[in-house]
């Protein structure tokens, strides 16, 4: 594909300037006449039945519109994406291992501070507030549990009605773990924590909700997957999907954070009671305690090495802090169960883990989907390995590097891979040797190296059922151009990435076309933005359109050149039979004629594109789940303070496998804002909760790192061009943050010699680690 | 969350101004990023405010040989961390004021609030659900001191930047209630509770800060520590200055974030008074500084870190202070 045109070329966002200017409208801004403002009352009690709610007083308060709690609910709990169809074609239980068990409303228990008890609609804000103050709630304490480890041992206080709060489990065995150890040269085995990180957009989780007279109810709001939140609204309120209407506003940010949640149906209730628009936008505070953020996790990990290096056994115990509800738990444990096993060559693998409820806010999708935590782990194990047994960290990683055309145990097909190139680039880029032997100049504040690798998907396969995506290409009667996807904005530049892919499949520029904002009555449908598919799959549909609207268009040109239309081409917005330029017909002159010629049309191209993926086996887990695999690596250079125990980032140098950049600047942009990202994982982002009470829920006090934070970054793309994805792109915007935590870490470690096994990295930790350091020396 | 309802006044005078605030019972509103935020969380909900901008000669930043350096109470501490006649004759001043949050919030924010601002505990600063969901401390009306355990008073700290350093030089305050004015060292503006953190009446109102003359053109230094550059208050702050009289030499020396004042550390500059300063003696008082500031600890920071911080910075202060390097 070396003569591509627009594809692989850097370009501006199409709606960088609407954005830039200010002009752009993101769902807190939406504004419709007669519109009232919605609040939700929420629970102060981690764990309490919810006797009585009396709205009697909040009722009578003069400019209450509506107030909606439990009462005025279906009992229909959130879906999971999927319906799932047996041999006979008999609808079955959801297909997504997830635990769908949140209603709109808490229902009898209030299991976290923060779960939503009732909700009111007024004129404005001070009425609605008033009035929530103005709601009687009875609540019967129940004894609460926080703690995962305690929560899953019998006899702890039970979240939901079963014998245990083990929402849901995986056991994983392949070969022969017990053999592996025997073989073993170095075994380690250490504990590993990390902690509840806020997807932290700034944007906040908003909804504005209308009904129209036939009793139609339209949304404007932020959403990754806004179909899917039809049908789940379609459910929850007892509506056909025919009636339930989404405007994707821009998104204020999403990683992971703007999936379904109860702002929907919740602000989608106060409308239908009060007949009004009502405007519900959450606070930063609510947006801290009860949306839902990555789970903490609590790792036990051992694994063992021969003497050339080679890992030959790893035995993990995985805790997830599942939070009040289940929701998507079960495929971030999946995520965190079995991702990292085939970055290496793995065999031998024992995995138990768990998904523990206890009475704190619900954890839920966040960029790297479980990844990171378990890779922190296993990239801060990998150092220690290598340190025992002697080998440099990056060679006992090149060692192990999966490659291309192996087969994980997982039975993950890899089918491109540039891990070891990535590793190299990333060693060499970064000054690796030298900085290794001699980390610290003469006379400055110790100084270290690490790297952090990482796998992930390009889409992520839980059912058999249709997991791709659709697009339309139409061409307007004056040559203009709309691409309708099913894929969402929101931040990440797919607008950008589809319009350039219909670009250069047109042989027009991304100028000419028009990428209409989402809308679920016009737009064809998609999963959503999950697992990094958004590119690989949604770009694949698009690109598919766009041939067929192009097939269509060649046969008025056709025509018109007298000329066969499987010979033409279409460049720079003239189509010609191949090498005879000269001959050419205008894109627009085609257009004109497919519109105004007798018989003629509007051209719809359509494409539709399912990956050739394969779910995992619900008894075995073996699968082929993405259609491509992602691959990178991360090196980080720290400086620490060992009096206050203050980490620097020196530098930054990335490296990753993105198949084909379709546009280099957007990747560039995703890597550097993953690394920004990944840095507050590591070293400071952590939602700070002692008996259920989140103490930092503020920008204040949790912290995200600034640009003054951050150092400079270095950047690879490396192009495996992968066989699967569109030009060979794969998924590379989610992930880039998953080495991230564990190159800091083991920088960190390098520097100061002190291994911090639960995140974030804070001067705290370091500090203590290294008093701790200093009195078994003087003690030996 | 809004702002609760209140009543705006913009008096034209101070004598106006305090007419109205004792009438009333309102509160001086000077930038309002300390004030608004705690009305935000209904923290405070003041019937009136009583807003100077519209009083003249409250900004104002003058140097006169002999007196001292002066700043008005209502000046912006972008403008006091930018003037180089404070950067001349404090710089400590300027380096301190700075520092402070953000470009947005030191435009909006004057030096009389900061001077003024209230103590800070993530126990306390919340929003009413936050309150509702478990035990009060004692600010909030509970019984006990949750940051500190066991403690029957309030241990919220003090996080103004601009106030060690000027406890550190010794500047005075001007305190006026209609139309009588009193100076006061600024050291005494202080309590040490948390829960009332400044000595300051209902009706008065801060116009001024004098550094005087013998405190100004001193070797001094304002280091701070926090997780990050911008933003965040000070984790542990030190104010070192250094004073030279004849051939003998004493430290002021004044921590923020330790204590629910800025805090001297007496201790530390017995230590130094009268001596000649190499490493040993600073590592020696920043060890002394380290004991002598009381129980300080939250649910982020326990005590041993911040202990451990004031240390590194009082050592870093002295040294740098001593060198005549700036901080």
């Amino acid at each position: 594909m070396a003569d591509l045109r627009v594809v692989g070329h850097s370009h501006p966002r199409v709606d960088g300037l609407d954005k830039v200017t200010g002009s752009a409208r993101f769902s807190p801004d939406i504004k419709l006449p007669r519109m009232i403002v919605g609040k939700i009352l929420r629970s102060p009690h981690a764990h309490a039945k919810v006797l009585h709610i009396d709205t009697t007083r909040a009722a009578q308060l003069p400019g209450v519109k509506a107030i909606v709690t439990a009462a005025d609910t279906r009992d229909v709990k959130r879906r999971s994406p999927t319906y799932q169809f047996d041999d006979q074609g008999e609808r079955a239980a959801d297909a997504t291992p997830m635990v769908m068990d949140q209603t709109v409303f808490c229902e009898g228990v209030a299991r976290f501070v923060g779960d939503e008890v009732a909700a009111v609609a007024a004129i404005d804000e001070e009425t609605a507030l008033e009035a929530l103050s103005l709601i009687k709630v009875d609540y019967d304490l129940l004894p609460p549990v926080f703690d995962p480890l305690k929560a899953m041992e019998p006899g702890a206080p039970l979240l939901h009605e079963a014998e245990l709060n083990i929402a849901y489990k995986f056991v994983i065995r392949r070969g022969d773990v017990e053999e592996g150890f025997a073989q073993a040269h170095v075994i380690h085995e250490e504990t590993y924590t990390t902690q509840l990180q806020h997807q932290a957009y700034l944007g906040p989780t908003a909804c504005v909700a209308d009904v129209d007279g036939a009793g139609r109810i339209s949304l404007w709001t932020e959403l990754q997957s806004p179909f899917r939140a039809r049908r789940l609204l379609s459910d929850m309120l007892g509506l056909p999907a025919s009636k339930v209407r989404i405007f994707q506003t821009h998104v204020g940010g999403g990683f992971g954070g703007k999936h379904f949640k109860r702002v929907q149906p919740i602000c989608a209730l106060l409308a239908l009671k009060a007949r009004r628009p009502v405007r519900l936008c959450l606070t930063r505070e609510e947006e801290f305690i009860a949306s839902p953020p990555r789970h903490a996790t609590h790792i036990r990990l051992k694994m063992g090495a021969s003497r050339d290096g080679a890992l030959v056994a790893k035995e993990t115990r995985i805790v997830l802090n599942s939070g009040a509800y289940g929701e998507v738990g079960p495929i971030i444990l999946d995520t965190m169960t079995k991702r990292v096993d085939s970055l290496y060559r793995f065999t031998n693998i024992k995995t138990d883990s768990f998904l523990v409820y206890t009475n704190t806010v619900p954890g839920g999708a966040f960029r790297g989907f479980g990844n990171p935590p378990m890779d922190f782990a296993l990239e801060s194990h990998m150092d220690t390995l290598a340190e025992k047994l002697g080998m440099d960290p990056v060679e006992l990683r090149l060692k192990n590097a999966r490659r291309v055309g192996e087969v994980s145990a997982h039975g993950w097909e890899v089918k491109s891979c540039a891990l070891t190139e990535c590793i190299e680039k990333a060693a060499e880029a970064s000054g690796w040797k030298n900085k290794r032997a001699r980390p610290t100049p003469k006379g400055g504040k110790p100084r270290g190296i690490g790297i952090g690798c990482m796998i992930h998907v390009s889409g992520c396969r839980y059912y058999p059922g249709f997991y791709g995506s659709n697009a339309v290409v139409t061409i307007g009667d004056n040559g203009q151009v709309y691409l309708l996807s099913g894929e969402s904005e929101l931040g990440q530049g797919c607008k950008t990435v589809m319009a350039q892919i219909v670009a250069e499949e047109l042989g027009i520029h991304v100028a000419d076309i028009v990428v209409p904002d989402l809308d679920t009555d016009f737009s064809p449908a998609s999963l959503g933005a999950y697992a990094d598919r958004t590119t690989h799959i949604g770009g694949n549909a698009t690109r598919l359109a766009a041939i067929d609207a192009r097939q269509q268009l060649f046969e008025f040109a056709a025509e018109m050149l007298e000329a066969d239309p499987g010979d033409l081409v279409a460049e720079d917005g003239r189509i010609f039979p191949k090498g005879s330029p000269q001959q050419a017909v205008t894109f627009l002159e085609v257009a004109q004629r497919s519109w105004f010629r007798a018989g003629g049309k509007e051209i719809v191209g359509r494409g539709s594109w399912d990956p050739p993926s394969v779910p995992p086996d619900p008894e075995s887990q073996y699968g082929n789940v993405s259609s491509a695999y992602t691959f990178g690596a991360q090196v980080a250079e720290v400086e620490v303070d060992p009096k206050t125990g203050k980490v620097t980032i020196l530098n930054f140098t990335a490296a990753h496998d993105v198949g084909k950049a379709i546009n280099p600047m957007a990747v560039e942009g995703q890597l550097e804002g993953a690394l920004v990202q990944g840095a507050g994982y590591g070293l400071m982002e952590d939602m700070v909760g002692v008996d259920g009470r989140i103490y930092n829920p503020s920008f204040l006090n949790y912290r995200l790192p600034t640009m003054l934070d951050i150092s400079p970054m270095k950047i690879m793309m490396v192009e495996s061009n992968d066989p699967v994805g569109p030009y060979g792109a794969k998924g590379v915007a989610e992930p880039a943050l998953v080495a991230t935590a564990p190159a800091l870490a083991n920088a960190v470690y390098h520097a100061i010699g002190v291994r911090i096994t639960s995140l974030p990295v804070t001067p705290q930790k370091v500090l203590a680690a290294l008093r701790a350091k200093e009195a078994k020396r003087r003690s030996e | 969350m809004p702002l609760p309802a209140f009543q705006y006044f913009e008096p034209k005078s101070v004598k106006e101004a305090s007419r109205l605030l004792r009438k009333t019972g309102g509160k001086v509103l000077g930038g309002g990023s300390d004030l608004l935020t705690l009305m935000r969380m209904r923290l405070e909900k003041p019937a009136l405010l009583i807003g100077l901008g519209a009083i003249p000669g409250l900004s104002f930043i003058g140097y006169r040989k002999g007196r001292g350096l002066s700043v008005g109470a209502f000046t912006s501490l972008a403008a006091v961390g930018s003037s180089p006649e404070v950067k001349r004759q404090c710089p400590m001043l300027a380096q301190a004021a700075e520092k402070i949050a953000s470009p947005q919030m030191r435009n909006a924010a004057t030096l009389g609030g900061n001077i003024l601002l209230d103590t800070k505990c993530p126990y306390y600063n919340q929003s009413p659900l936050w309150l509702e969901s478990g035990e009060r401390c004692l600010k909030a009306g509970g019984d006990r001191c949750l940051a500190v355990k066991g403690q029957d008073a309030c241990y919220a700290v003090w996080s103004s930047d601009t106030a060690p350093p000027l406890v550190a030089l010794d500047a005075r305050v001007k305190l006026v209630r209609g139309e009588k004015a009193r100076w006061l060292p600024i050291e005494r503006l202080y309590t040490g509770l948390g829960d009332k953190p400044c000595k300051i009446a209902a009706d008065e109102i801060l116009t001024e800060v004098l550094v005087p003359e013998d405190s100004c053109r001193l070797r001094s230094t304002y280091l701070r520590y926090s997780q990050r550059e911008v933003i965040d208050f000070p984790v542990v702050s030190v104010a070192a200055a250094r004073y030279r009289q004849k051939n003998s030499t004493h430290f002021r020396l004044v921590a923020g974030g330790v204590d629910p004042a800025p805090k001297r550390l007496l201790q530390a500059e017995a230590l130094l008074r009268g001596r000649p300063i190499d490493k040993a003696i600073a590592e020696k008082a920043a060890a002394a500084a380290a004991r002598e500031v009381g129980p300080i600890k939250d649910v982020f920071y326990p005590s041993r870190f911040k202990r451990d911080v004031l240390r590194a910075l009082v050592e870093e202060a002295i040294v740098a202070c001593e060198s005549g390097k700036k901080g």
